[in-house]
């Protein structure tokens, strides 16, 4: 049986004039002076279009010579549900507007995608130096990198363009197993309650959807990667071997799934990712968390320029009509 | 200090056989689709368009119904009747929004549709229904069966908390599944924000008889003058909610400066728009996919109007209004 809860009825808040006039209104709390209540998450876009149908080789050079970039709606939604406006981040703009964007964020979010080379990268890394100057600056300044931008961070930090190994793991729903010793405080499961952790690990509750991996043998044998991050969950592949899921840095607000946490509330085109309850939640944690750390960024910028910036000012394209593939993205031209 | 908490890998869990994915409950639908009915008008006193047959739904209400883990169909209030029935013949549960229209066709296909849900719920098939303020207030003009039900209120812009009332069971209502530390914030901080000039004090609800044998009053808020109004209501046997406030604007709207944004504000919306469609997914509808497809909000694109620092930030415009089956 649920357990009770206790109503502020019935726990000693004055109630013998809920239907009457309360002789105090409660006094809104104010709100923290150390918090930004009015956080905005940047997004940096993907060469291309979206479109996954394409081979891989053609799509690389299609998408690089058409200038075109994009990011899945669902990763603006992720955002938006956790209480953050969104900044596209356009990978191929000139690099002084795009930093001047970068100035305008609270966060940012690498995306998934397959660039592992060439402009896209190095437009990554810089961002990803800046938010360690800018962390390193005292500026909280929260970065959450999905899939390939999980895969990109590890190149980075362990300064090894071969770090990644190929695993069976594109497009099916896995559990998440919280590694040997973790503490999950200050990671982004220290939000979810227990219950929920324990079905993330004894039930398929993320979504995979990616060709490459880092097995925790390989990730603990690099030593850059293994003093900058934690690992905190693995995963299986479908042969059964074992590939790191999830890591949070351990000095700077950076966290990094292999797994996808937008796609379970906000994805619909693969019938393998999950949509119960327990996956919408995992959706809505993750969320909560990223905006939470952005919320301890003080940077505030001017409010017209955010709001000429923001997200708004694109509309999205609808692409899953065919019922496969992502469901919108906004491409940026 | 925060409690423990026994990490799967340190009770006794075997991680060296890989978990076998659990079985989707076959009594739930995990492709629910929410329709929200769209509202006379820009969503921006005209601003937006010129065409006076043109609609809108503000993207808060699409927003909150996705982050719940639905997709959205738009019925176009003013679209051929059939049409629009159609329409809802594809969804799991509809949504009535905030606006200003009380009158004339608009009530009339509020009335109908509420009418159709009250329908499928009778006849066995789980409909929810979630009326949000304008939603709110013509369902309770719709059940009292008077259209003078509703007094003024001076709750125009501002944020409340919510007060429980006395003796009421939180069990099968919204409220379920908030933690419990949320529950006591709700009613001791600010956490909703209300945008309305009508309400209706819980004596003259109680008073009329149809309204008081169909709901159960869960919560009310004084206005700023002090002065208390029925907030959340939930239907005795029907999986019907209806609120005076706007639990969607706390994620997904900023024009505003009233409106919370703390994380204990953004997860209020969540855990509302969690509660709908969990109650969308009891219905056991199972449309055609491609007509879904076909009729999915993402064949719209939504105009930002927010530009400004107030009003609405996005809204989704219909002209025209077309169908596609």
């Amino acid at each position: 049986s649920a357990e009770s809860i206790f109503l502020p009825s019935q726990i000693g808040v004055e109630d013998s004039r809920v239907f009457e006039s309360l002789s105090l209104s409660p006094v809104c709390s104010a709100a923290d002076p150390n918090l930004n209540y009015k956080p905005v998450i940047g997004i940096l876009t993907h060469p291309g279009e979206g479109r996954w149908d394409a081979r891989l080789h053609s799509l690389k050079n299609y998408a690089y010579a058409t200038n075109i970039s994009y990011i899945a709606a669902s990763y603006v939604k992720l955002a938006e549900t956790g209480g953050a406006r969104v900044i596209p981040l356009i990978y191929n703009e000139p690099e002084e507007i795009l930093f001047q964007k970068l100035e305008l964020v609270n966060g940012v979010i690498f995306t998934g995608g397959w660039a592992k080379t060439g402009l896209y990268y190095d437009v990554v890394e810089k961002i990803f130096n800046k938010v360690m100057e800018k962390n390193d600056a005292g500026e909280h300044f929260p970065v959450y990198a999905m899939c390939l931008g999980f895969e990109i961070l590890s190149m980075i930090i362990s300064q090894n363009r071969d770090i990644l190994e190929r695993f069976n793991s594109v497009n099916y729903a896995s559990s998440l197993q919280f590694f040997k010793n973790v503490n999950i405080e200050a990671t982004v499961f220290q939000r979810f309650p227990p219950e929920l952790l324990k079905k993330l690990s004894a039930d398929c509750l993320v979504m995979q959807n990616h060709y490459f991996g880092i097995s925790p043998d390989n990730f603990q044998g690099n030593p850059y990667l293994s003093s900058f991050f934690n690992i905190v969950t693995t995963s299986a592949d479908k042969d059964s071997k074992t590939f790191v899921s999830t890591i949070r840095s351990k000095r700077y607000p950076v966290t990094a799934f292999q797994w996808h946490p937008e796609k379970n509330a906000f994805e619909w085109g693969s019938s393998e990712i999950p949509h119960s309850e327990d996956a919408i939640q995992v959706t809505q944690h993750a969320a909560n968390y990223l905006v939470s750390e952005a919320r301890k960024s003080m940077n505030r910028p001017s409010s017209e320029k955010v709001l000429s910036n923001l997200i708004y000012n694109y509309k999205p394209t609808y692409s899953g009509y065919k019922g496969s593939g992502d469901d919108e993205v906004y491409i940026f031209t | 200090a925060s409690e423990s908490i026994l990490l799967p890998s340190e009770s006794g869990f075997d991680g060296s056989r890989s978990p076998v994915c659990s079985s989707p409950d076959p009594n739930l639908n995990y492709r629910p689709v929410i329709g929200i009915l769209s509202h006379p008008g820009d969503g921006a006193s005209g601003r937006l368009t010129n065409d006076t047959s043109s609609t809108y739904i503000a993207a808060s209400y699409v927003k909150f119904a996705e982050a719940g883990g639905a997709r959205v169909i738009p019925l176009i209030y003013n679209e051929p009747e059939e049409v629009l029935f159609q329409k809802l013949e594809l969804v799991n549960g509809v949504i009535f929004t905030g606006g200003w229209a009380k009158k004339y066709d608009y009530f009339e296909i509020v009335k109908k549709i509420f009418t159709k849900a009250l329908e499928r719920n009778d006849a066995g098939e789980h409909f929810p229904v979630y009326g949000i303020c304008l939603g709110f207030e013509l369902m309770s003009i719709i059940i009292s069966q008077n259209r003078d039900i509703l007094e003024r209120f001076d709750a125009e812009d501002n944020a409340s908390s919510l007060q429980f009332v006395d003796n009421v069971n939180n069990d099968g209502t919204l409220f379920q599944r908030f933690p419990p530390e949320l529950l006591k914030k709700l009613s001791t901080d600010c956490l909703v924000m209300q945008k309305h000039k009508y309400g209706i004090t819980p004596a003259n609800f109680q008073a009329n008889p149809a309204l008081s044998s169909f709901f159960e009053i869960l919560t009310t808020c004084i206005d700023e003058n002090s002065k208390t109004y029925v907030s959340t209501v939930k239907a005795k046997r029907y999986p019907i909610t209806g609120f005076q406030w706007h639990p969607e604007k706390n994620a997904f709207e900023w024009g505003s400066s009233a409106i919370p944004h703390s994380e204990d504000a953004i997860q209020v919306t969540q855990h509302a728009a969690s509660y709908l469609v969990s109650e969308a997914r009891k219905s056991l509808n199972r449309p055609e996919s491609q007509k879904v497809l076909s009729n999915l909000i993402y064949n719209y694109k939504p105009t930002y109007c927010g530009y400004a620092g107030r009003g609405y930030d996005e809204v989704y415009i219909f002209t025209q209004p077309r169908s596609r089956f």
